[in-house]
């Protein structure tokens, strides 16, 4: 049971199930047994409450190569309904640092760069579930900093987030608990312990 | 569906809405502005691509067309000379051309099924699927591109085979009647593509594929049955053969033209009936048949037909539940039944650890035994119809057969292949793991060969000694095939670096040919003794010794780890 405004960090070990555990919850793998249940109901993306509720940012790197980086943050606040959509990518383009990109193609930019507009794209609409796979990958110390602000501000406005991370510094500056995946058990705990977890592994 | 249970719904914007209400917004129209003006860039480029696309086509289908018309020559020419004992040759060879186009027919949607037809790539499974937009609009779009190429693929696979029967004398028909035909193929695909896509609304690919399955073994039992009452004399099912739909494009050639425009009809309604259910496909439906047409449209790009195939094979959707409860069974034995018939401890040195490896491997992949038994099943089948007593069909057969069997058995090397690291860590050298990978497969291809030896030599009623040369042909066909299927799985990859100078100079043309045929002529030769033996009256002995000259050429060339190809880049 995750509430709004609550950050539930998920650690384990490689392999150990983490990101199977969020592809299972978002639809996007099928369960073995059990049902995944998202805002009162089972997950079904074919549903628009679902698409406007949940936003998902798993290991994936894909693009349209005729877009740039600009257009790709319209779209999704154009396909959003985001009200004063051309301020809102500014202002996305602007925490990420990719204002010098703007109107770069995906394949131009460094991998870090694209893990910023992926991000980019998950915060500018608006959301009541971030599910995010290790957010803090490829990014440098100073914006892994601030991204957990920002991850932490939106759970202060209400938005549930599920994050998957292996950066304990990263964990303990979101999450308000933690669950533990290890030999096939899923252990609920707290930060502290979730953290040192992380740093044991 | 959603919403809403009991708990109260957390909206971050209050400025937008929480409610099953789609936003008007076309990502579609939104890409193709971007779109439109990236092919303004390139276009001469663009241009430069159609026309050698359309020019590769053209030199593909003139190949395509003159090989089904010199085979439609042969077949013309050998009537009244068949090659086999009385009475075998039962079955009608358009009965049997029916059938062999169902299974055909029926490969193709399995095929169609697997890559979509409806499908997202990446980028738009990733930025348009999220959008809580009508995906309607730019599925149906899509799905109808799609469409088109599917029927350009079916017309264009009829329009070699219906010229060479016309003009071999084999069918009725005039050119325009080939055109027809070619267009009732190709709206055929269209419309059981639509009926694939259908069962992908439905969540039921799965059970879609379940009937294609059966559908396949019903075609083949049919042709058994058939083969049984003829060979019995208690009559026969020939009737079923030409209501099949493999059945309409002759049906069409011969100048029934409201076939085609039946199906053109049907095709346009079904579209239009679908297209407001493609909404109702999961997410997870259309990226899973995306990725699988994006990883085969590359191997198509890269002319690679070993990684078409894996991406093809790779594509199974979900996992059913016997294999699930097949994993924890394993899981909890700490082993599956292969792994103890084969146990660790009978290890003694790398050689049987390489040895036990692949035939774990074999034995557990399911793609072996189907593909020797598919390879039996074709030159067995051809040989019980009409068509099938003409050397020139019984030879070409027997080849196709072969090859999948060949294929089937390397199954072990062609994983080690993918996987070079995994043969670094055996203490033994290239070559010596190279005829090891060659020693398996001839172990599961012997007894296939020697089987079919003895049944070809009953089909052709070769004497005693016929016989046994024909068996003996079969070992040394099963050495040399099995090699051949080693130089295949270890084909280097495609060197463009080298290729394309040479086609700026007008010279890739053999590099290329060098790189499809790398395996599969040794395959070829290897089997040339037994196809010698079905052609010659009587079998002479000397055979075998070309046979064992041949296995032992087949051999050192399918294991060589030297690599002097112009095509090929240089590896390891």
């Amino acid at each position: 049971m995750l509430d709004p405004g609550e950050v539930l960090g998920i650690v384990g070990f490689n392999a150990a199930g983490k990101s199977t555990l969020l592809r299972t919850l978002v639809g996007y793998q099928e369960p073995v047994s059990g049902e995944s249940v998202i805002l009162g109901a089972f997950t079904d993306d074919s549903s628009f409450i679902y698409r406007k509720a949940v936003s998902v940012v798993l290991d994936e790197d894909a693009f349209f190569p005729s877009l740039s980086v600009e257009e790709h943050l319209q779209l999704i606040a154009g396909g959003h309904g985001v009200p004063d959509q051309q301020a809102a990518v500014d202002h996305e383009l602007a925490f990420f640092d990719l204002e010098n990109a703007r109107t770069e193609y995906p394949h131009r930019l460094s991998s870090g760069q694209r893990r910023r507009l992926l991000l980019a794209a998950s915060l500018l609409r608006p959301c009541s579930l971030l599910v995010l796979d290790e957010p803090e990958q490829r990014l440098d110390p100073v914006m892994r900093a601030a991204l957990a602000t920002r991850l932490r501000g939106r759970a202060n406005a209400g938005t549930a987030l599920l994050v998957v991370t292996h950066d304990p510094v990263f964990l303990a500056a979101v999450a308000d608990s933690v669950l533990l995946i290890s030999n096939g058990r899923i252990i609920p705990t707290n930060v502290a312990d979730g953290a040192a977890a992380i740093a044991r592994a | 569906m959603l919403p809403t249970g009991q708990r109260p719904l957390p909206v971050l914007d209050p400025r937008v809405s929480l409610d099953n209400v789609p936003i008007e917004f076309d990502p579609w129209s939104r890409n193709r502005a971007a779109e439109k003006r990236d092919r303004r860039d390139d276009f001469w480029e663009r241009l430069g691509d159609a026309y050698v696309s359309v020019l590769a086509s053209a030199i593909v289908l003139l190949y395509a067309a003159g090989l089904a018309l010199a085979f439609a020559d042969q077949l013309k020419g050998d009537l009244g000379s068949g090659a086999l004992r009385p009475g075998l040759g039962l079955i009608p060879g358009g009965s049997a051309a029916s059938a062999l186009v169902m299974l055909g027919l029926l490969g193709a949607l399995m095929l169609i099924s697997k890559l979509g037809p409806a499908a997202v790539d990446q980028a738009q499974g990733f930025w348009w699927l999220s959008l809580p937009v009508v995906r309607t609009v730019f599925l149906a779009r899509l799905l109808s591109h799609r469409l088109v190429s599917i029927f350009i693929y079916g017309a264009c696979l009829w329009l070699p085979v219906g010229y060479g029967t016309v003009v071999g004398g084999l069918a009725k028909g005039t050119f325009t009647g080939v055109l027809l035909g070619a267009a009732t193929l190709g709206l055929l695909f269209v419309v059981l593509s639509l009926v694939a896509a259908w069962t992908q609304t439905r969540n039921a690919v799965h059970v879609f594929r379940l009937v294609l399955d059966a559908a396949v073994l019903a075609v083949l039992l049919v042709y058994g049955l058939d083969m049984v009452l003829r060979s019995l004399g208690a009559g026969n099912v020939g009737a079923i053969w030409t209501v099949l739909p493999s059945h309409l494009p002759v049906l069409a050639q011969s100048g029934v033209w409201w076939i085609p425009v039946l199906l053109a009809a049907l095709a346009v309604g079904g579209f239009f009936g679908l297209a407001g259910q493609l909404q109702s496909i999961p997410s997870k439906e259309l990226i899973s048949s995306g990725a699988a047409s994006a990883h085969a449209g590359a191997a198509l790009v890269l002319l690679d037909d070993k990684s078409l195939e894996s991406a093809i094979g790779a594509s199974g959707g979900r996992e059913s539940k016997r294999t699930l409860a097949k994993r924890e069974r394993t899981r909890r034995h700490g082993s599956d039944v292969f792994a103890r018939m084969l146990p660790a401890k009978c290890v003694r040195g790398p050689y049987s650890a390489l040895v036990r490896a692949e035939l774990l491997v074999l034995l557990r992949t399911g793609k072996t035994w189907k593909g020797l038994l598919a390879g039996w099943g074709i030159p067995v089948g051809g040989v019980f119809a009409v068509q099938g007593g003409r050397p020139v069909v019984l030879v070409s057969l027997v080849l196709v057969g072969a090859v999948l069997a060949a294929r089937a058995a390397s199954q072990a090397a062609d994983q080690a292949a993918q996987v070079p690291s995994l043969e670094a860590i055996i203490p033994l050298g290239r070559s010596a793991v190279r005829q090891t990978h060659a020693l398996v497969a001839a172990l599961l291809l012997i007894p296939w060969t020697v089987g079919l030896g003895a049944f070809l030599g009953w089909a052709v009623e070769a004497n005693t000694e016929g016989f046994l040369v024909l068996l003996g042909l079969g070992v040394l066909a099963g050495f040399g095939l099995a090699a051949g299927a080693v130089r295949m799985a270890f084909r280097p990859e495609l060197d463009w670096g080298s290729v394309m100078p040479m086609a700026a100079m007008g010279r890739a043309t053999g590099p290329l040919i060098q790189h499809f045929i790398h395996g599969y002529e040794v395959m070829a030769v290897s089997v040339v003794g037994l196809l010698a033996g079905l052609v010659l009256e009587p079998i002479p002995p000397v055979l075998l010794v070309i046979g064992a000259v041949v296995a032992v050429i087949a051999w050192g060339v399918g294991t060589s780890t030297s690599n002097r190809s112009n095509a090929h880049r240089r590896q390891w």
